[in-house]
């Protein structure tokens, strides 16, 4: 590294010396550190006031629950009252050769370290065309490919939260993608994704029946933009995901309520997970220096529909064979605004379960209600390497116990260090 | 028949190719107006910035994509100056032919010596550019090899208008040569005044036009102004007896009008690029701008 400054000062002074009239090439001192490298720390402060605490409370969301997770550490990754280190993100990347290009970033936090992405894309292909593989964010939608850090509020939004977790789709798989030839944009996506998600396309249990072979999920989307002129900018999209799903479930014989898993299985589910939606943002560049006067209003929609078997069903053989279909949805919607050099003000409302049904197995339905809140934030932005953010959040969320209120407020504290990054839009 | 047809839609295939313009795409006007005198009717040539615009702060929007994806030439200042912005679009373009390292790939300030080169980086420092000061296009002589380094370019990408390329290059370099003569006599009165900008962006200029260099509005480079250094800006300002604060249109005037108030010095909005105001409408109609803005501001 120090050689590097070195000879780029060693360049610098060679090139004083020699008369201006002197017209030559100089050797490029960009990109001379192979791979770039980068860290950020993303650190914030929560509280809420709720009994058990918000997460506890998101998993109780009538339509939304969550069957007790693939791998029951992920509980630990949540969000704790008082101080959280989200992580140290260790960033790289490079371009591997004349074909491939290669990043990683490694998300170490203090339960140890897991991979947040690994990447292979392709730079070399023709027709517009790139194939990327390894681990990846699914680039459907608008936030879902955003990492933690880029996002405009510190907290995923409650509609990937409840239906992806709080990482979206972040999956081992292959992605193609084709720019189409069109005068505007028109970016065609497919993937195919091994199935690891916190909360679809995995198996929940730890019963004795036959898993599904991976890949499990197949996801198709398309972004299109117009020529919008000067500092204006609009995109939008469309997306479908499908994918096997399984669940199991134990019950209490008498109850009927849920016992946990106790190695015996109860009930087994075999079906299908399937989610489509749209997005749509808009933004204004502002000419202004520090972020003066940038506005953006990005909103995106999402439903999703399980539809699994019952395979096995030791209190009620008779339902085997018989169907259970959920279906849910959600949106948020956001704005915000440069208001000041460095300033930023956005608010946040959002709604999950407009469409909250399930109906079960035995031929009766339940509906259950809907899930909202609203959001708001400021932050400060003192040089693009780091970020300071104050956020309030005020919910309503719909629970077997009905409607309960939570309020939360966080304020977080972001730097970057190392290679400066590009931002993607 | 059906032979003859297809000779025929060969030949008009070719004639086709051959006429196409070759594509240019520039990340700031001021290197769209270089690459339009050299390249003229042959090339067409695309601005992914505008001049009244921060240069290191646009937005990779999909439309520009679009306008690099359909580029075979590609032109950026370089030093760093886009590298918040060029990097992405160049990648999500998908066109070989622009790649960083590939042929249709141009760094501008390979053909220029910078200033400014810190001794040592730190962020510390605020937005510090490790390969110079990438503001280099405001000293004229820079353009004049920029405009040597695009018509090679051009050349080897269209090897069948070199000529005219040639010819375009001579032209606007004598053209700009004999400006440049006219810029330095009618400054020569002022030569050795003193000076504050907003931005750490005329470097370049001060160095060729002779002008001193005293100050920046910003305490540190990408950082806004605060009191405490604007208060310090004065007494330093009225200590030189500064005349002079240049500034640009998409910069705050309310700090700059403070300080003239406080000291007595005159304001000058520079068009740093082609279009940052109307009557810039070109590479040397922008600096024309600015030297009959500072000779007014002085009296001259």
């Amino acid at each position: 590294m120090k050689r590097i400054y070195c000879m780029a000062i060693c360049f610098g002074f060679v090139a004083l010396f020699s008369p201006l009239e002197t017209w030559a090439e100089r050797p490029l001192g960009a990109g001379l550190m192979n791979p770039e490298m980068s860290a950020l720390v993303d650190m914030f402060y929560t509280n809420d006031d709720t009994e058990e605490g918000i997460s506890h409370l998101k998993e109780e969301i009538s339509g939304f629950e969550s069957h007790g997770t693939p791998d029951e550490d992920e509980h630990a990754h949540g969000t704790e009252e008082g101080f959280n280190l989200r992580h140290l993100e260790l960033q790289f990347s490079a371009a591997v050769d004349p074909y491939f290009k290669g990043s990683a970033i490694a998300a170490i936090d203090l339960d140890g370290a897991e991979l947040e992405t690994a990447e292979i894309e392709t730079t070399g292909l023709p027709w517009g065309l790139t194939v990327k593989g390894g681990k990846f964010y699914s680039n459907f939608g608008y936030i879902n490919a955003k990492h933690a850090h880029q996002w405009d509020f510190t907290d995923q939004t409650l509609v990937y939260e409840l239906l992806l977790g709080e990482h979206g789709l972040n999956d081992k798989g292959l992605q193609l993608s084709w720019l189409a030839p069109t005068p505007f944009y028109l970016l065609f996506g497919a993937e195919s994704l091994q199935g690891n998600n916190e909360k679809m396309f995995a198996y929940y249990g730890d019963g004795p029946l036959p898993r599904h072979e991976g890949p499990r999920v197949n996801t198709g989307w398309l972004k299109v933009s117009p020529n919008l002129p000067g500092f204006h900018a609009l995109q939008g999209g469309l997306f479908a995901t499908k994918g096997v799903h399984q669940e199991e479930h134990d019950e209490d014989e008498n109850t009927g309520l849920e016992t946990g898993p106790d190695g015996k299985t109860d009930l087994f589910y075999d079906g299908y997970n399937s989610f489509y939606g749209a997005d749509l943002i808009y933004k204004f560049n502002s000419p202004k220096p520090y972020g003066r006067g940038d506005f953006f209003l990005q909103g995106e929609y999402i439903k999703r529909k399980k539809n699994l078997e019952v395979v096995e069903d030791v209190l009620n053989p008779a339902l085997v064979g018989n169907h259970q279909v959920d279906v849910q949805d959600g949106y948020y919607v956001q704005a915000g605004y440069g208001f000041l050099p460095r300033w930023r003000a956005a608010a946040r409302w959002e709604e999950v379960g407009l469409t909250n049904k399930s109906d079960l197995p035995d031929g009766s339905s339940l509906n259950y209600g809907s899930s909202r809140k609203a959001s708001g934030m400021i932050d400060f932005t003192p040089t693009e390497f780091s970020r300071l953010r104050l956020q309030f959040n005020n919910g309503s969320y719909a629970t077997e116990e009905g409607q309960t209120h939570a309020s939360e407020v966080f304020m977080q504290w972001m730097v970057s260090i190392g290679a400066h990054g590009a931002h993607s839009f | 028949m059906k032979k003859f047809s297809l000779f025929m839609g060969l030949l008009f295939a070719a004639g086709f190719v051959s006429a196409a313009p070759l594509r240019v795409v520039t990340t700031t006007p001021d290197l769209a107006d270089l690459a339009r005198q050299v390249g003229g009717d042959k090339v067409k040539v695309d601005c992914l910035s505008r001049g009244n615009q921060d240069p290191h702060f646009v937005e990779a929007k999909p439309s520009l994509i679009i306008k690099v994806r359909d580029a075979d030439l590609f032109v950026q200042t370089g030093l760093e100056l886009e590298i918040g912005w060029a990097p992405v679009l160049i990648q999500a373009s998908r066109n070989a032919k622009v790649q960083f390292g590939a042929d249709g790939f141009l760094d501008a300030a390979s053909y220029i010596t910078p200033l400014d080169m810190p001794t040592a980086v730190s962020r510390s420092e605020g937005d510090v550019h490790p390969g110079g000061n990438p503001h280099y296009l405001a000293d004229p002589h820079n353009a004049l090899s920029v405009v040597k380094g695009l018509e090679k370019k051009m050349s080897q990408l269209d090897p069948s208008n070199a000529a005219v390329y040639a010819k375009n290059a001579d032209g606007y370099s004598r053209r700009l040569t004999a400006k440049i003569s006219e810029w330095e006599s009618r400054l020569a009165p002022v030569k050795g005044v003193s000076f504050v900008s907003y931005h750490k962006n005329l470097v370049y200029f001060a160095a060729h036009f002779g002008f001193v260099k005293v100050g920046e509005i910003e305490p540190k480079p990408g950082i806004p102004p605060t009191a405490k250094h604007t208060d310090k800006l004065i007494s330093l300002m009225k200590e030189r007896q500064v005349p002079l604060i240049l500034t640009m249109p998409h910069y705050d005037s309310r700090t700059p009008l403070s300080l003239a108030k406080a000291t007595g010095a005159k304001v000058v909005v520079m068009a740093l690029v082609p279009d940052a105001v109307p009557e810039a409408t070109d590479y040397i109609a922008a600096i024309d701008y600015n030297v009959a803005g500072i000779l007014n501001a002085l009296g001259k």
